[in-house]
């Protein structure tokens, strides 16, 4: 089911080695922030500047560290997708809890339109997914991130738009299909899940007005 | 609980009326959940810090919502927990079961089992992720009231009337897989086995839900339609492999249908994994006595009495003890069996396990048991449909005592009845034993007779 799903598996081991190694510098900047404030005592607000930097760093390494292996899990299980009858208006509700807990910047998260449905999905991996997808966006918008859900024959479609300048067309073009972790577990993730033969997948666009649009479809 | 539930969490605080009980061996992870519940407006907090402090506690004052951790030490879970609480009809279902999880596996569980949490929880989670998923709970709960009582009542008609109403109303939209489970739930209940049948295809159709995959393998089970139900359950298997309740029904199936190779195989797979439940060990060694393994059927039911036998050791497992020495031709250890069960007060017994305790005695006994096996003749002579264990035990007394025409009798009633595959191996097992292989063709031969012209 994994093999014909998304990027190859050699692929796969050079975005897990790409992961570690964005991981790794991350430590080592929050290292050199916490190893400052060890060294040189500083005034007070300078030393809780360098503590902040080194706590989101060390969260955002926590985070990367979470895909990691969640993306290993995903590779190596042959059925690691469970999926389970999920109302959508929960599903946006928790996503939004998740994601408004680590959210940083000055974007506004908004949800907008949510079907009143019910989707069968893995709800856990899916909600990650989108809670990186929102924070990934709010990352480069100019004033908003926002969460659509709409349903119909076609199957389900979750848009992630921001306003900001766009995904480098290196990611769009397809040469770098499995530019990060996240986005490779988004191609990989869509496409476990499977209903009557159709698969779900991950389309990258950028909007004609400006901003990004990330988009999963399920079946 | 009663009606102020609905609605938790949208206007104001209504849990502060409700009585939580937090299940969690953990301390840190304990203050975390009653710091969670303290932050959403709960106030009654009673915490139970382990499997049988949670029964416990649970028995004597009844809480509304349960917030239970997943892995429970001591090898127990917070599935087992749940399962035992609704099986024996401790938890009724208006009270909301969430189970709090640091363990992705569990979800696999979650959505192959009969007997599910409300909803689940994946750690680390904060106090309003806590709220959102008790929310939608409490709501359900409401939604699904009527339901509930009807249900408890056993009035299984009425309950499902209930839900074909719900079904169409707009409030249940969220629910609708709920619907179609209660509903292919309660007609199994109500015995309406074909309708459940039917009911869990209706889902399938829908999506292979490995729990809908597992009801339908139950339901054909029922009607006795075992390579339609070995296949479905071996469905539920491959989706879901830490789903272990799908090995036990696998190896029920296996077992009835004769095949104790792949029944032991089956139980040996789950008991490896989930290497502390005694129940599952027990119905183990039973099997592989059955299929003449008899050193594995020892073995297990020496490791079950060294470990689950904090109330004294079971009379079953005494009697399972002694079966297997039986079984393994082993001196030494059927003396000591014989000698466990000498405490026993077999006057006190049930008829069933009190014939079971005699035959075994009266073989262990040797020549001085030939008397004890005189007056049991009479009662075995009265039986008519025995469990297939009770037919081995009386057939072994009977073949050492001589009394061929009992033996006889008993295993032709055995072969021409809706048991005889189940009880086939072990009873030839027995006349194999006594060098009657032969003799034991003869009867089968009769029995298959007979069996076409009932049909």
């Amino acid at each position: 089911m994994t093999s014909t799903a998304g990027p190859s598996n050699a692929s796969f081991i050079d975005v897990l080695a790409s992961g570690v190694h964005d991981t790794k510098n991350t430590l080592f900047d929050a290292l050199s922030r916490i190893d400052a404030v060890r060294r040189a005592p500083a005034s007070a607000s300078e030393t809780a500047e360098l503590l902040d930097e080194a706590y989101v760093a060390v969260e955002r390494s926590a985070d990367r560290l979470t895909q990691i292996l969640s993306a290993y899990r995903l590779i190596r299980h042959e059925n690691p997708v469970v999926l389970l009858p999920t109302p959508l208006r929960d599903l946006a509700e928790y996503v939004r809890l998740r994601a408004g807990s680590e959210w940083r910047g000055t974007a506004a998260l908004k949800v907008g339109a949510v079907a009143d449905e019910v989707w069968i999905m893995d709800r856990e991996l899916i909600a990650d997914c989108l809670v990186n997808a929102l924070l990934n966006a709010s990352r480069h918008a100019r004033a908003e991130v926002a969460l659509e859900l709409a349903a119909d024959a076609g199957g389900l479609r979750i848009d992630v738009t921001d306003d900001g300048p766009g995904f480098p067309p290196q990611v769009l073009g397809g040469e770098e299909p499995a530019g990060s972790i996240g986005l490779f577990l988004a191609g990989k993730l869509a496409a476990l899940h499977e209903r009557n033969g159709r698969r779900g997948r991950l389309e990258l666009a950028n909007l004609p007005g400006g901003g990004a649009r990330f988009r999963l479809t399920l079946p | 609980m009663a009606e102020p539930a609905f609605g938790a969490g949208e206007n104001g605080a209504p849990y502060k009326e409700l009585r939580f009980l937090v299940v969690e061996d953990q301390e840190p992870s304990r203050k975390t959940l009653k710091m969670c519940i303290h932050a959403m407006g709960g106030f009654y907090v009673d915490v139970a810090v382990s499997y049988g402090d949670a029964m416990f506690r649970i028995r004597n004052n009844l809480p509304d919502i349960v917030l239970c951790d997943y892995i429970l030490g001591e090898g127990r879970t917070g599935q087992q927990l749940l399962e035992e609480l609704r099986r024996g009809r401790m938890l009724p279902d208006r009270v909301v079961f969430l189970m709090v999880t640091a363990e992705r596996s569990y979800e696999q569980v979650v959505s192959a089992v009969e007997l599910t949490p409300d909803d689940y929880v994946i750690k680390p989670f904060s106090p309003e992720i806590l709220s959102l998923r008790l929310d939608k709970a409490v709501q359900k709960k409401y939604l699904f009231r009527s339901f509930y009582e009807l249900r408890e009542l056993e009035q299984y008609d009425d309950a499902i009337e209930e839900l074909d109403w719900l079904i169409g109303q707009e409030q249940a939209k969220p629910y609708r897989y709920d619907v179609l489970r209660y509903r292919a739930e309660t007609l199994a209940q109500a015995g309406r086995i074909v309708d459940a049948q039917r009911a869990y295809e209706t889902i399938i159709e829908t999506f292979p839900f490995p729990w809908a995959k597992a009801g339908l393998a139950r339901m054909l089970h029922r009607q006795e339609r075992l390579e339609e139900a070995r296949s479905a359950v071996d469905e539920v298997i491959a989706m879901s492999p830490n789903y272990f309740d799908a090995y036990d029904l696998k190896a029920a199936i296996c077992a009835d249908g004769g095949d104790y190779d792949a029944a032991q195989k089956t139980l040996a797979r789950a008991a490896e994994r989930a290497p502390r439940n005694w129940t599952r060990k027990r119905m183990l060694s039973t099997i592989a006595r059955h299929n003449g393994d008899a050193a594995t059927a020892a073995a297990l039911m020496q490791e079950v009495i060294e470990n689950d036998s904090a109330a004294g050791v079971a009379l079953e497992d005494n009697l399972n003890l002694a079966r297997c020495a039986l079984a393994g031709d082993d001196a030494e250890a059927a003396k000591a069996a014989l000698q466990a069960m000498a405490a026993v007060d077999l006057a006190a017994l049930d008829p069933a396990a009190r014939l079971e305790a005699e035959c075994l005695l009266a073989v262990l006994e040797g020549t001085d048991g030939a008397p004890r096996y005189e007056r049991l003749r009479r009662s075995i002579a009265e039986l008519s449909d025995v469990p297939v264990q009770t037919a081995v035990d009386i057939t072994r007394a009977a073949l050492v005592f001589d009394d061929r025409q009992m033996s006889d009798v008993t295993i032709e009633k055995m072969l021409v009845g809706r048991q005889a595959r189940l009880a086939f191996q072990p009873l030839l097992a027995i006349y194999q034993e006594h060098g009657l292989e032969e003799h034991f063709r003869k009867v089968q031969n009769r029995a298959a007779h007979k069996r076409l012209n009932k049909a």
